[in-house]
């Protein structure tokens, strides 16, 4: 279904618009969620309220590709989930499992300005090939693991630890050049 | 900068990349290679081994036989936890060499695959050859098949390709009862006497005689995804060999492992519900599309770890007993089994087991029936 099709039945307040997310997208936002919670369970449950907040705010938002939004949405719930996780993990003075995101930073210090890392990382992303910019987003994006990632494209996990780190070099130095340590 | 810094613009990025990144990963598939590439390098690998004489192979790529064994193909490996290994071991002379491509599994059976390459200065032809096979002292012995999906036993023969000098590669795949517990164990593939049958003469030509042998390990990543369940439910179970008599038994569901290789549901009962002797529950996996996996029978071996007396009590099982509950288990495609509850002795913790013959497509499955009950999968 064209994205206008997908608009309209919701700007109609047609469930059929749902139906075909899930059927197209569904699976795929379970995954990414499991990628990033680390539990099933979670993910169900961020799915479950990303529809609920698509279906809240289309219309009168009207995003292009509505999947990605719904991704970008699933991403947030998730993100938040695994926060707050963390959050009650640390409270108990338990032992906090790394995200793929971690592997970016090489010490924390002050944040950037949201708006301006966020044009950076466009920047950058637009200056990579096409294969290595799907690589970076399913690993750093959508959280997907090393094993998983050398499965699906046929390759060693280790040829991909190597690209990845090139690709991490780059990404440093891109923002250095921004004026923005990682 | 803070993680959750990054992340929150990473999560900001242009819309355009990210449906880029998602349709890439959404319908990503294992690379695969073209009929004429694959027979090509094949060749090439073949070439390479006859010239330097090594017995080492690099790791395969595993996507012809991940391809014919489950439905799934790589959509299905892909949505898992972890992906099979592939192992590099070989083992030639005679004519024929053994080479190994890689295991796939979970904690109750695993998928060794591997080829059996046929040197055409052998003298030997497909038909009527027959081998044996040793693998973790299981013995079998099956023929090539003439056709495609013919198959003894639980070994395989998934594809066979004629190499450019002249060698039969048969692809073959072994599932194995492994779990957890013989993961890590030494395995060996091994040809031993290759001989012709005149099935109507009944007589037999030795051709070869000799042993072959290609020892791996047993080592691979758990394949299967865990469900939480906490669901109670009363299967109806028959007693073994009664079509009339049933036996309601509330259960409560604990959770579900399950992969394309088998499908194992835990959860516990009250010991004085369990309905002890042998029985056994209609099984079915619905899938997606409405079709429906026929149903087999899962039996339960009289209590399965313990036996329940006519009073109520009940006992551990005697080794023997349990050897023999498995001898009859092997021929049922399902099992179970019951211990006591060490955390309230008045319950029993119950495990069933189903191995699949690799085809569940745990995916689209979206449904266990159980004695006339539903259990959601998704």
């Amino acid at each position: 279904m064209e994205n206008d099709d997908l608009l309209a039945l919701f700007d109609a307040r047609d469930e059929r618009a749902l139906r075909e997310l899930q059927e197209t997208c569904g699976t795929f936002c379970l995954r990414t969620a499991q990628n990033i919670t680390g539990s099933r369970e979670d993910a169900e449950e961020c799915v479950s309220e990303a529809f609920a907040v698509l279906w809240d705010r289309i219309p009168p938002e009207q995003p292009y590709p509505v999947s990605a939004y719904l991704l970008r949405v699933v991403r947030n719930l998730a993100l938040k989930k695994r926060r707050d996780a963390k959050a009650a993990k640390r409270n108990a003075g338990e032992v906090l499992e790394l995200g793929a995101v971690e592997e970016l930073i090489s010490a924390p210090g002050p944040d950037a300005d949201p708006g301006q890392l966020r044009d950076a990382l466009n920047a950058f992303l637009g200056e990579l090939k096409k294969e290595d910019r799907i690589l970076f987003l399913r690993r750093y994006w959508f959280e997907e693991s090393l094993s998983v990632l050398a499965s699906s494209l046929g390759v060693r996990e280790g040829t991909l630890r190597v690209r990845l780190t090139r690709l991490r070099e780059k990404l440093r130095k891109k923002l250095e050049k921004e004026g923005i340590d990682l | 900068m803070k993680k959750e810094c990054l992340e929150d613009a990473l999560t900001q990025i242009d819309a355009a990349y990210l449906d880029e990144a998602a349709k890439a990963a959404g319908s990503s598939k294992k690379t695969r290679r073209s009929g004429p590439g694959r027979i090509l390098l094949i060749a090439a690998a073949l070439a390479v081994l006859l010239i330097a004489g090594i017995s080492a192979v690099s790791p395969a790529d595993l996507s012809f036989y991940l391809d014919k064994t489950f439905h799934g193909g790589y959509d299905l490996i892909d949505g898992m936890t972890s992906v099979p290994r592939s192992v590099a071991y070989s083992s030639s002379g005679g004519g024929i060499r053994l080479e190994m491509k890689g295991i796939v599994g979970d904690g109750q059976a695993a998928d060794v695959f591997f080829d059996i390459i046929v040197d055409p200065n052998s003298g030997l032809t497909d038909k009527n050859l027959y081998f044996v096979t040793d693998i973790d002292r299981v013995w079998s012995i099956f023929r090539l098949p003439k056709a495609d999906g013919s198959h003894s036993w639980n070994q395989r023969e998934l594809g066979r390709e004629t190499a450019e000098d002249g060698s039969v590669v048969y692809r073959m795949c072994c599932g194995i009862k492994s779990g957890d517990l013989k993961r890590g164990d030494d395995l060996a593939v091994r040809v031993s006497t290759v001989f012709t049958v005149d099935f109507e003469a009944q007589q037999k030509q030795t051709l070869l005689t000799g042993k072959w042998s290609m020892v791996f390990t047993l080592d691979y990543e758990d394949i299967s995804k865990v469900i939480p369940l906490d669901l109670e439910i009363t299967p109806a179970f028959r007693p073994f060999g009664s079509e009339e008599e049933c036996v309601t038994c509330p259960l409560h569901l604990r959770e579900v492992r399950i992969s394309p290789l088998s499908l194992m549901l835990t959860g516990d009962c009250a010991a004085s519900d369990d309905p002890g002797g042998t029985e056994f529950a209609e099984v079915g996996i619905q899938y997606r599309d409405g079709s429906c996996v026929p149903q087999s029978s899962a039996y339960r071996m009289g209590g399965g770890m313990v036996v329940l007396n006519d009073d109520g009590t009940w006992r551990d099982a005697s080794a023997e007993e349990i050897a023999a509950w498995e001898s009859r288990n092997t021929i049922t495609g399902g099992s179970s089994s019951s211990r006591a509850d060490p955390d309230d002795p008045g319950r029993l913790l119950r495990t069933w087991i189903w191995t699949f013959s690799s085809e569940l497509d745990y995916e689209n499955a979206v449904c266990l029936l159980l004695g006339g009950e539903a259990v959601e999968l998704q």
